[in-house]
């Protein structure tokens, strides 16, 4: 394979694949990562955007961020635009878990007031919040429910309790993508669904308390609502088995329509059709249920992790300040507009492991963020940082305004879990001052800070470029893991 | 006995599996996902579920079998241990599973598999038998 040779530098963070590599590439790969990025990358996700680059009606480039890695289909951490009229939709491009995302909330607490409640607090988040394999939800769901979830995302849960009209406002989409139609969603992935509603997850599914350790830029940093020293939470969830299942069930039926319209893939997993042909349709329906669904049960998260708060701190969630400061989805398709090549267009965007960084002004924002711009939230691995970043204006011309969305594994799970091996990973937290409960045996192991690139570098790419900015960075304090 | 071997996937986790069979691929490919998904331990066979599973080709039946194992698990609580191959060809997979209904008490899980994926899929066929490589998203 020749693609990592086949890289030509423009600039310290941007690297061109050319559209002359491979015979059916229809764009160009843009790939954002610095040298030392570059170098320890594998040959297969850059193989990836490469195969990315042969959908039919793709626009620009095939786009890859710093975090990517080898994903199944797709490179994770990709994003692929599609014009609308010649164009198609992929069930990949978009990955099992729908609306995998992250959500930020504030607090008006500091490290003084949580340091001698921090294993209380830890304890109690995890052994109250459903997390691990194979957990059920508390919230029971019947049929009739389990269809609105579908259709109003998580604006069925603030209706129902759950949560403020603030909490919509400040969910991407207000929390409901349009379009969403539960009768496309078969009757297995709403099972699936059922038992999870409300369920953290497993895997790099986490709940996490930070401390905001440093400030790049006060007067944003004041719109988001936080300052150096304060208490932050990020939940980090999806849609649970329906939104694997809706995959699943989608991938099989454009799987067989592919040869129908024409199209020739370089592999399976890329499986398309135009998104205006019935299959595709069926598609977007299903999935924006899905994405709904995972906005629902972030929404229900950030209610029990209040509830658990004014618990432990014998206050209510008012009088702790907390407040939620937005919610990134990055795994999903929508339908935006862009401006290619000097016209506005409607087009279909694409973000596997990518996180949507709208510019100040657009119109897509809330009030509040209108004249900063869109908070972005990338998480870290559970020992090192995480960040709040800024979408920028740079992002809208050069990236369908999207930007990475976490740090990106370097290390497969079973290589994780022998570097762990005799070693006390709890400890070793503990001795970085991050309380960790874990519920599977091996998650800790193949959590590894070191199994992730170092979020650092990811950010300094994103930031360098131009692609978002740097607002604050957050330090673990505790963690719960499925 | 071990008749698979783990991939080296950044992200997910992949399977190789071989077999002299048709048949043994997707035996052999069932066990391993089990042995992702689980502990190993003693599952019971008092409990039997017939599957039968049709698809465009022998590499869809193979991801829609072990998916539809994947459905029965977090459904139905469904622990397989066993499997019986009625019928295989390109097309359709008639198998016979017993095993168990899941007791968190004896049975220890490891991993929740998301799906079987499609990707580079290909079973082939050479002098020994078949061989083929499953990445699963994890």
């Amino acid at each position: 394979m020749a693609e990592k040779k086949s890289l030509e530098k423009i600039d310290d963070y941007r690297w061109r694949i050319p559209e002359s590599l491979a015979p059916g590439m229809r764009v160009p790969g843009l790939v954002y990562a610095n040298e030392k990025l570059l170098q320890a990358m594998e040959e297969e996700p850059l193989k990836q955007v490469v195969n990315v680059a042969h959908l039919p009606g793709i626009v620009n480039y095939s786009l890859a961020m710093p975090d990517i890695h080898w994903g199944y289909g797709f490179a994770i951490g990709g994003v692929a635009a599609v014009d609308i009229e010649d164009g198609v939709i992929s069930p990949g491009g978009i990955g099992y878990d729908i609306n995998c995302g992250v959500r930020m909330l504030r607090t008006n607490l500091r490290e003084k007031d949580i340091k001698d409640k921090m294993r209380l607090l830890i304890e109690t988040l995890f052994s109250r919040i459903p997390s691990g394999v194979g957990s059920r939800g508390k919230l029971k769901l019947n049929r009739r429910e389990g269809a609105e979830v579908l259709h109003k995302g998580a604006q069925w849960m603030v209706e129902r309790g759950y949560g403020t009209a603030e909490d919509i406002e400040f969910t991407e989409e207000k929390g409901r993508l349009a379009g969403a139609d539960s009768t496309k969603v078969s009757q297995r992935a709403m099972e699936r669904g059922a038992k999870q509603q409300g369920t953290l997850g497993s895997g790099n599914h986490f709940l996490e308390v930070q401390i905001v350790e440093e400030i790049y830029e006060p007067e944003i940093a004041r719109v988001f609502g936080i300052e150096k020293g304060a208490i932050t939470v990020m939940i980090h969830s999806g849609s649970r088995g329906l939104g694997y299942q809706v995959c699943d069930d989608y991938l099989r039926i454009i799987g067989g329509a592919v040869h129908k319209y024409g199209i020739e893939l370089p592999d399976r997993q890329l499986a398309c059709v135009p998104i205006n042909s019935p299959e595709g349709k069926d598609y977007f329906a299903a999935m924006a249920a899905a994405a709904n669904y995972a906005w629902a049960n972030r929404q229900y998260l950030l209610h029990l992790t209040r509830e658990i708060f004014a618990n432990v701190f014998d206050a209510t969630p008012g009088e702790l300040g907390m407040g939620l400061i937005y919610d990134v989805a990055h795994n999903i398709g929508k339908f935006e507009e862009h401006t290619v090549g000097g016209t506005k267009k409607k087009l279909f965007i694409h973000r596997k492991g990518a996180t949507r960084a709208f510019p100040p002004g657009h119109p897509e924002l809330p009030v509040r963020y209108k004249a900063c711009g869109q908070p972005v939230i990338i998480p870290g691995d559970m020992g090192r940082a995480s960040y709040l970043l800024v979408g920028t204006e740079v992002a809208m011309t050069e990236t369908f305004g999207s930007t990475c969305h976490g740090a990106g594994r370097v290390m497969s799970r079973t290589r994780a879990i022998k570097a762990a091996k005799g070693r006390a990973i709890h400890q070793e937290m503990e001795k970085k001052g991050v309380v960790v409960r874990t519920e599977g045996r091996n998650t800790l192991a193949e959590e590894l800070p070191e199994a992730y690139k170092d979020i650092n570098d990811v950010i300094d790419v994103v930031h360098q470029a131009g692609i978002s900015r740097r607002v604050a960075k957050m330090k673990p304090l505790g963690v719960i893991k499925g | 006995m071990k008749n698979y071997e783990l991939i080296e996937h950044t992200a997910d986790i992949g399977i190789r599996i071989s077999g002299k069979r048709k048949e043994d691929i997707f035996i052999n490919a069932a066990y391993a996902m089990l042995d992702i998904m689980v502990e190993s331990c003693a599952i019971d066979s008092k409990l039997k579920h017939s599957l039968f599973v049709k698809a465009a080709d022998i590499e869809e039946l193979l991801v829609c079998f072990l998916n539809e194992l994947i459905y029965l698990f977090v459904s139905k609580e469904f622990l397989p241990a066993k499997f019986k191959i009625i019928k295989v060809n390109s097309k359709c997979l008639s198998v016979e599973v017993s095993g168990e209904k899941f007791n968190p008490k004896r049975h220890k899980l490891k991993t929740e598999i998301k799906a079987a994926t499609y990707h580079n899929l290909r079973i082939e066929k050479n002098t020994a038998g078949y061989q083929t490589e499953v990445i699963f998203d994890v």
